[in-house]
């Protein structure tokens, strides 16, 4: 992708957020979203999260190849752990990655 | 617009930016690192302002999907915040255009989070928001630069990439409350890891976003069955 692109679909990407954000509280006259709208976006922010983790937790990405990674499994799967029983970031944070440095370092994967 | 208001906005959100410190870090290191300069994604980060579009925006543009699919996919990631819009919109409506276009830029999880509390005790909902957005944006953009300056320096080998899921990770854990949201996670995560390496144009994502929130609508639906 050039620069021109890049900025092209940057600016677009921000537009967009803003309108989305901005759809209720910049025109002058208040709106209400309508219950069907609701309805359907509830469960997106979860879906959008899970799929981002599962998608960089389970595959190294190489110039758009995609290999499974045994290591980040293991060490997200521990991290998943720390993250439902202490709900402590820093903790989560610290395990993961712990636990990657060591499975790498290891050399078992 | 009142100053205490706008402090107290900034105090009380900023034990909640623990989280966002390394999410801003990973997410300009996972940017560099994917071929983006300093400038490129810094730029990125003003104009778009919103973690995880963000991240899948750098995935996708690195991975040269089509540019369509890249704005589809950071839509739908965003569409949550028509909702956060509609819901502050009463208290934020009694101030100027200009103020409410920038609160509307600055708008964020954690800042919707914190001002739609129902414990909120203050005077003005407006003001509150706005100081809790200030900081979260200054907050956000500071670490998001030095991730991206320091993510040069820092050795591959270190895989520090890794982050970044780990920091998605722990936000989706405490949403996973509900029948209805384990549903929906599940299924979007069982939807990546079999859609993202295979879709053509680099069109996983968005399906498996698509899929998680359809199944969570239909256990909703039927779980609501079973309790009638």
């Amino acid at each position: 992708m050039d620069d021109t692109l890049f900025y092209i679909t940057v600016f677009i990407i921000g537009l967009i957020t803003l309108i989305f954000r901005g759809a209720f509280i910049v025109p002058d006259k208040a709106h209400h979203l309508s219950n069907k709208l609701e309805f359907f976006l509830e469960y997106i922010p979860i879906s959008a999260m899970a799929a981002l983790t599962a998608a960089h937790v389970f595959y190294t990405q190489s110039g758009g190849v995609y290999e499974v990674a045994p290591d980040k499994i293991a060490a997200g799967l521990l991290a998943f752990i720390v993250a439902y029983f202490s709900k402590n970031i820093l903790a989560t944070f610290i395990v993961g990655m712990g636990a990657l440095w060591a499975l790498q370092s290891l050399g078992l994967f | 617009m009142h100053k205490k208001e706008m402090i107290l906005g900034a105090k009380q959100i900023a034990p909640l930016l623990i989280g966002a410190i390394p999410f801003g870090m990973s997410t300009g290191l996972y940017s560099v690192e994917s071929g983006f300069s300093v400038f490129e994604s810094f730029m990125m980060s003003i104009f778009i302002f919103a973690g995880a579009s963000q991240v899948a925006t750098v995935s996708l543009l690195s991975t040269d999907a089509p540019f369509w699919i890249v704005i589809a996919t950071a839509a739908l990631i965003n569409l949550r915040f028509l909702i956060y819009s509609a819901t502050v919109s009463p208290f934020i409506h009694k101030a100027s255009r200009g103020l409410r276009t920038f609160m509307a830029y600055a708008m964020t999880d954690h800042a919707f989070i914190i001002t739609t509390r129902e414990k909120y005790t203050g005077q003005d909902r407006a003001s509150y928001f706005l100081g809790a957005s200030i900081l979260v944006w200054l907050v956000w953009q500071s670490s998001f630069l030095l991730g991206s300056i320091f993510g040069k320096i820092i050795p591959d080998s270190w895989s520090l990439e890794f982050s970044l899921p780990l920091v998605f990770l722990f936000f989706t854990v405490p949403l996973l409350k509900s029948k209805e949201n384990i549903v929906a996670a599940s299924v979007a995560a069982t939807s990546a890891i079999i859609f993202v390496p295979f879709l053509p144009i680099q069109s996983g994502l968005i399906v498996s976003i698509l899929c998680g929130a359809f199944a969570g609508i239909a256990a909703k639906k039927f779980f609501n069955k079973g309790r009638t």
